[in-house]
């Protein structure tokens, strides 16, 4: 599975007709595109099916990438953008936080390779916060404060301005303040 | 601290930690943090917030979902690559649609592959 292309020799090469290029590209960065997704979706069977699409549309949309960026950059923006657009058409259903789907997620095989409880603990606290957050507000908290990307990072990725991204951050993060607040009285 | 009503939101907190504040009143905020352990520790606790997402384990792609991903990926792959080969066989293919749509056949053995030569119609004309 290693292929020595970088990023942008592997999305030049699926331009020009490389039938394993793409693949290959988004098999490196797997786990970080799943993160994204999964955290946006909350969802296991919905961060699949919104990856699928911001797949497709990304091997599809691969001419329009402006040489400009990360191409990790422009993957996310195509996977958040396929979450959002997602979640805005499934509205009523998203409206109502997910029920967490232990069966399901074992399916999906979500557990995990850790058992380590607190570890086990502070995941589940972290994702059932973050369910109770809007979806703008939480996307760019993934952004900035799972994934590590800078607030101006994060407003290309989402199409937004920097402003923005820091409004979201700041009140995503006084919402979870009552939800997480207990995190360093347990862990502590 | 007995004086509620000088206490600073969480959400303005927020925002002072991310300079969304007028300067005069990030400065108030400051201010009054600084002498204020309530406000304080609601400060401290955004701080947590940020860790705790940070800290948050990263969940690798489970391998179901990576082979549907893969075999997305390379269903669309053969899409592109039998779209070019179709444009040049896009006569052929026109010819056949035109004779499923007839139906003069009957069902087409040629639907959707590549044996257009093979056809019945083409087998009758060379008769």
């Amino acid at each position: 599975m290693t292929d020595e292309r970088s990023d942008h020799e592997l999305l030049a090469a699926h331009v020009a007709g490389d039938p394993d290029a793409f693949g290959v590209l988004v098999a490196r960065h797997r786990d970080r595109l799943w993160a994204v997704a999964l955290r946006t979706m909350r969802n296991p069977e919905e961060a699949a099916d919104a990856l699928q699409e911001a797949y497709i549309s990304a091997f599809r949309r691969a001419h329009t990438f402006r040489g400009d960026s990360q191409v990790t950059t422009w993957l996310h923006r195509v996977v958040v953008n396929a979450c959002l657009d997602r979640i805005r058409r499934n509205k009523v259903r998203a409206a109502d936080p997910l029920p967490e789907d232990p069966e399901r997620a074992a399916e999906l095989g979500v557990t995990d390779d850790t058992d380590v409880l607190e570890v086990k603990e502070r995941r589940a606290d972290v994702a059932t916060a973050l369910n109770q957050i809007n979806a703008d507000q939480r996307a760019a908290l993934v952004l900035v404060d799972m994934e590590g990307y800078s607030v101006e990072e994060a407003a290309t990725i989402l199409g937004c301005a920097v402003g923005t991204i820091k409004s979201r951050c700041a009140r995503g993060r006084a919402k979870l303040v009552p939800l997480l607040g207990h995190l360093r009285e347990t862990v502590a | 601290m007995s004086n509620d009503a000088q206490h600073v939101s969480v959400d303005e907190l927020a925002d002072a930690a991310e300079d969304l504040l007028p300067p005069e009143r990030a400065a108030a905020v400051q201010n009054h943090v600084g002498g204020c352990s309530s406000c304080a520790a609601v400060a401290a606790a955004l701080v947590d917030v940020c860790e705790a997402l940070a800290d948050a384990p990263v969940p690798p792609m489970p391998d179901t979902v990576f082979t549907r991903l893969q075999a997305v990926v390379e269903a669309e792959s053969e899409r592109r690559a039998s779209g070019a080969a179709d444009n040049e066989d896009a006569d052929a293919r026109a010819l056949t649609a035109k004779r499923t749509s007839v139906g003069s056949f009957g069902q087409n053995p040629a639907y959707g592959g590549k044996a257009v030569g093979d056809h019945d119609g083409e087998k009758l004309s060379q008769d």
